[in-house]
């Protein structure tokens, strides 16, 4: 009997790790077939056990070299999608397949806005089962015709999207276009600016353009179209707003103050002597805007003091001094 | 799809699958852990959890629990190792001043197998080494990986047991082993 280098049979060690592999996505009769492998022989189970005890050993891992833009062959098609639902219509780009999709007329009738005030997040489940908590003053835009399409036109929301490969769900934001082939991911609508952090599965941002693959843990942020910075975030602070609990590492003020006021419903200013630099912290946005602008000013050594329908951050300020 | 009592008629599915499954399941665990008392217990496991769920996100509930039960399975033993881990860690921190604690020479395997691993994955080609690691570390799924870097599932498919053969040090190829089950080199994918 042939053995491998690390002292198993090679015949079983390979079918293994076939098995491995096949049962991933196996159904009952797959684990049928795997039972009676396993079964058959001591070699068997020993191999099987390696391999799977080895790959959970990967378990945690990150992908160090994270993928950035991809090496991806160009997009077959490049429409410029300026407005999901204005005149063009709606190119799906797949590698197998590409799909043009019915044209959605302004005026058509299942088109409905959804909108949080600034007193409460919202919840919506699409017919789907896809599931967005929409964050205070967030403003949506649906389709009942077609669950699968939704503009973010203000605020932010956190999506757990049902994954159908045939059909992906999209997230139109500011000009650009967010595809999900995966589940869970946060997109923040601001202006021009907008935030997409994912925290399970993974998201294809700009399907059409820039092609960036978001892999959970990552988090984009395109000040601009055409923009696009990356970085970590931890996968899963990502959303934590819908169980107010916000977490930041290294970012600066002035972006907390805003995630922060997006999910307190309580505009938050920053002076600009303060609104560069970075700090690290975890803000509770549940109990009460007050308490958790004053938490963020000590974190800061800032002043926090009311101004208008809102507050503001200052170094200078008149209190603590 | 249709509310409430759709998932609820989903979850009773799913018991029901249990026990008409539950010969096999058992079958399964005796085979993975060598033990019928452990195996026994290990499905009592996956029943508490089945009380416990809410929503089953499922299309094929027999894979599903199968693939529950093979999970704890491997998070027992891996608890296992970890809890030899720790108390080496331990007797790192307090000098080794611990006698009874075990030699930590365990963790020092799982040390050394994952430096192999990551030295066998560096040394692939560069694309196997990223498709291997977009799908184990970053859980993107086949499908998706397929579709960003625009080649066939069966590709993806190829790359990755090329890449679980390279950190079994197997060869690429079926090197004359006897049943060389899948010869599944991984250069290209094709036009």
């Amino acid at each position: 009997m042939t053995r491998s280098p690390t002292g198993y049979p090679a015949a079983a060690l390979r079918e293994a790790i076939d098995w491995h592999l096949a049962l991933a996505e196996g159904d009952t009769d797959r684990w049928h077939e795997f039972v009676a492998w396993l079964e058959a022989d001591e070699a068997h189970r020993a191999a099987y056990d390696r391999v799977s005890m080895d790959d959970a050993l990967l378990d945690g891992r990150r992908a160090s070299s994270a993928p950035v833009a991809m090496p991806v062959p160009a997009p077959r098609v490049r429409p410029a999608p300026r407005r999901i639902w204005a005149a063009g219509g709606i190119v799906a780009l797949l590698a197998g397949a590409t799909t043009l999709l019915a044209l959605h007329h302004p005026s058509a009738p299942d088109r409905y806005r959804i909108e949080s005030p600034a007193s409460a997040s919202r919840a919506i489940t699409l017919a789907d089962g896809s599931r967005i908590a929409l964050n205070r003053g967030g403003r949506l835009l649906l389709d009942r015709a077609d669950p699968r399409r939704v503009v973010l036109e203000q605020g932010e929301a956190m999506f757990q999207v049902r994954h159908d490969a045939s059909s992906p769900f999209r997230v139109e934001v500011a000009g650009r276009t967010i595809e999900d082939v995966g589940t869970a991911f946060n997109v923040v609508a601001d202006g021009a600016r907008i935030e997409v952090a994912v925290a399970q599965g993974a998201v294809l941002y700009q399907p059409a353009g820039e092609r960036v693959m978001l892999t959970p843990g990552m988090a984009l942020r395109s000040p601009s179209p055409g923009a696009v910075e990356l970085r970590r975030v931890a996968a899963a602070s990502v959303g934590g707003w819908t169980s107010g609990r916000l977490e930041f590492d290294d970012v600066s003020i002035a972006e907390i103050a805003r995630a922060l006021g997006r999910s307190l419903g309580t505009p938050l200013r920053v002076a600009p002597s303060l609104g560069q630099r970075r700090i690290s912290c975890v803000l509770r946005s549940d109990r009460g805007a007050e308490m958790a602008i004053r938490s963020l000013a000590a974190l800061a050594g800032a002043t926090a003091t009311r101004q208008g329908d809102g507050w503001l951050l200052s170094t200078d300020g008149g209190g603590a001094g | 799809m249709e509310g409430g009592a759709g998932a609820r008629g989903k979850e009773a599915g799913l018991k029901a699958y249990f026990l008409r499954e539950r010969p096999m399941l058992l079958r399964l665990l005796v085979a993975r852990l060598g033990s019928a008392e452990e195996a026994e217990d290990v499905l009592q496991d996956v029943w508490l959890r089945l009380e416990t769920m809410t929503s089953p996100p499922i299309s094929q509930p027999g894979g599903y629990l199968f693939r529950m039960a093979n999970n704890i399975a491997i998070d027992r033993r891996r608890t296992a190792l970890s809890r030899t881990r720790r108390e080496h860690d331990w007797a790192e921190a307090c000098g080794g001043a611990d006698a009874h604690v075990p030699s930590g020479e365990e963790a020092l395997i799982v040390a050394e197998r994952l430096r192999e691993i990551d030295a066998a994955v560096a040394a692939l080609p560069e694309r196997t080494a990223h498709i291997f690691r977009l799908y184990r570390y970053d859980h993107v799924p086949r499908r998706a990986i397929a579709e960003t870097i625009g080649i066939s599932l069966s590709a993806v498919e190829k790359h990755l047991g090329a890449a679980y053969r390279a950190i079994h040090r197997l060869a690429a190829t079926g090197d004359g082993e006897e049943g060389g089950h899948v010869a599944a080199p991984c250069a290209g994918e094709g036009p």
